[in-house]
């Protein structure tokens, strides 16, 4: 069979049609990238997974050895990953809460030290039942503002380590990170962020 | 090649504080011994590397970031040095993701051999078993062996594999936890169960310090070994295998010649219609050249030498549960059209009918006759085990030799020698109604 390519002028409908796409598509308006829904978890685990990881594999993690603009871009497009992960999939708390926390690592990296701890803090606030996360936000966050001698700000975070995390029956790295807070606390183990570049 | 996901960095921070931070050594694994648990998804690795420090105060990091290893897992331990050396702090870099910081107080300066382990999920393994049986199919050569896979986003090179076979009952109680947090998968479920998870890594560090001393009491590692360790077995792989992540390997783990086995063909309507089925049987024991531990779930593949000069014969596959020592089983290896059985119903009869008193039948008996051929195609003598089903009040009456497996199951075993066809008959007799007795 032979087929013929025929070319007539578009309608001018069309041609509206695809003037407002391009339009939108320039402005960002194009068609969102919608998350599975709730109803399937399966879905919504695998998606939560795949952006966490996308943003620590492909952003976070090179961003550590980028220098500049390039760095900051890495951070940017990490950040942005991150806070998609822990506004859109709150319902994954593996995934969120560690988004949440990776989001506070890279406001302290920024040395945006308010920021970092306002969502250290509400790794606890969010994801209460993550237990190794919150020990890994609030110890983040006593260890920042005691390295930004914000000893005082410190205390309380560690104080709140010890009081849910010291018990006799901790596991091995838990029971390192208590003794650390408690040297903190104690004024032992001082070093400033200086000794870390 | 991929970047290894975990990296150790240790740092000396020299007096006084404030100088620069000197990196000391970027160490390579000197060992990692993988044990691999089958009954769930979990691994218990165990890494050794040789670090130098300084005196005073070091850091060490480790990440464990695009891979399947439980932080919480994670133990620092100097194997050297012990007392010299103290763990005073750990921490999260924020520079990295999912990077942790040991700062190590060191009174030596100079190497230390570390431990460093944790559980990972992503690596499992399985066992597959390979039979070669003799022309004439009275003993066979039996090969174990295992398959590693790798998807927990590590490469473990040079590793040294420990599988543990078996079941502990808390392994029982962490698998259905897992199965009922469904498509959550694993990990979520022993997140939200930290106790139960660090019950089952509290048991699992108490066998493999069980583990280490039997092995330090001088057990051959260069080949298979059984541990026993109350419910469950050790095996430990001879020799290092490099098992990089996203392969699967597969490592041989024993053979033995001269199994002693019995080559049978079974016949069941109800089970596998008019197919007659092949056999192999042997036991797992001494006698049998075999015994030396439980032989775990796997695959087996079977063939046949078919001639002198060891050309072979794919007899067919299946697969078999765990097989304690001293235990027989019984590999099903598929239909065999070289033998055949073909019952046929010679004739029918309804006797002894019975009335009530309004004439209707109220006890009938059925007398069936029935020829069966059987038939031997093959060239090696063959045994035939062929099984027949009946309901309610029967009796068979036959000139062949026969036993009663159950109420409604009766059983023929003939010996065939090759290129043998025989028949035989019986006649079975079944009482309906008032006629029957029982």
């Amino acid at each position: 069979m032979n087929s013929k390519l025929v070319m007539e002028p578009m309608p001018r409908a069309n041609i509206l049609v695809l003037l407002l796409f391009a339009v939108g598509l320039l402005t960002g308006c194009g068609p969102k990238r919608v998350p599975p829904t709730a109803a399937d978890p399966l879905q919504r685990y695998a998606a939560a997974k795949a952006l966490f990881e996308r943003a620590s594999r492909e952003f976070h993690i090179p961003s550590a050895q980028a220098r500049g603009p390039e760095r900051t871009k890495l951070e940017d497009l990490a950040a942005a990953l991150y806070a998609d992960v822990a506004r859109n999939y709150a319902d994954q708390p593996i995934w969120a809460s560690q988004a949440l926390r990776s989001l506070g690592h890279l406001h302290a990296a920024r040395t945006n030290i308010n920021e970092a701890i306002k969502v250290y803090a509400q790794v606890a606030e969010k994801f209460p039942q993550q237990d190794f996360e919150v020990l890994m936000a609030w110890k983040s966050a006593g260890d920042l503002l005691s390295d930004a001698d914000r000893p005082a700000e410190a205390k309380l975070y560690y104080e709140k380590l010890l009081a849910r995390f010291d018990k006799p029956d901790a596991l091995p790295i838990v029971q390192s990170v208590v003794r650390g807070a408690k040297a903190r606390l104690n004024g032992e183990l001082l070093l400033s962020s200086r000794d870390r570049q | 090649m991929r970047t290894p996901a975990i990296f150790i960095l240790l740092l000396a921070l020299t007096a006084p504080a404030l100088a620069r931070v000197n990196v000391v050594t970027l160490p390579g694994r000197d060992s990692v011994l993988l044990t691999i648990y089958n009954s769930v998804d979990l691994t218990l690795v165990k890494e050794t590397r040789t670090l130098t420090f300084r005196r005073g105060l070091n850091r060490l990091e480790f990440s464990w970031a695009n891979t399947l290893i439980d932080p919480t897992s994670v133990e620092f331990r100097p194997l050297t040095h012990a007392d010299e050396i103290e763990v005073l702090d750990v921490s999260f870099p924020p520079r990295v993701t999912n990077t942790l910081e040991w700062r190590i107080n060191s009174e030596h300066a100079g190497e230390v051999l570390v431990e460093i382990r944790y559980f990972t999920s992503g690596i499992a393994w399985s066992a597959d078993y390979v039979v070669e049986a003799a022309k004439n199919e009275k003993e066979a050569g039996l090969v174990g062996y295992v398959r590693v896979q790798n998807n927990s986003g590590e490469d473990y090179e040079k590793a040294q594999l420990r599988l543990v076979v078996g079941v502990i009952r808390l392994v029982e109680q962490i698998g259905q936890l897992a199965r009922r947090s469904g498509a959550r998968g694993m990990t979520e479920a022993l997140k939200e169960q930290n106790e139960k998870r660090d019950q089952l890594y509290s048991a699992y560090r108490e066998a493999d310090l069980l583990f280490d001393k039997k092995v330090m009491a001088g057990v051959e590692l260069k080949q298979m070994i059984k541990e026993n360790l109350s419910e469950y077995y050790l095996y430990t792989v001879g020799g290092r295998d490099t098992v990089p992540n996203g392969w699967a390997k597969r490592l041989p783990s024993f053979s033995t010649n001269g199994v002693p086995i019995t080559s049978y063909y079974k016949y069941e309507k109800e089970r596998w219609g008019d197919r007659v089925v092949r056999y192999y049987r042997f036991k797992n024991d001494k006698p049998s050249k075999l015994g030396n531990e439980p032989l775990p779930d796997g695959d087996v593949k079977a063939f046949r030498h078919v001639t002198d000069d060891a050309l072979y014969s794919f007899v067919g596959r299946t697969s078999v549960k765990y097989i304690p020592v001293d235990e027989q089983v019984e590999l099903e290896l598929g239909d065999d059209l070289e033998v055949m059985v073909k019952p046929k119903l010679m004739n029918w009869v309804k006797t002894d009918m019975r009335f009530d008193a309004r004439g209707n039948v109220k006890g009938w008996t059925t007398k069936e006759t029935w020829e069966v051929e059987v038939q031997n195609s093959k060239e090696i003598d063959v045994v035939l085990d062929i099984r027949r089903s009946f309901s309610g009040d029967w009796t068979l009456r036959t000139s062949a030799g026969y036993e009663n497996v159950d109420a409604t199951k009766a059983k023929f075993v003939l010996p065939l020698k090759p290129r043998e066809k025989q028949r035989f008959t019986y006649e079975l007799e079944t009482r309906h109604g008032t006629n029957a007795t029982r």
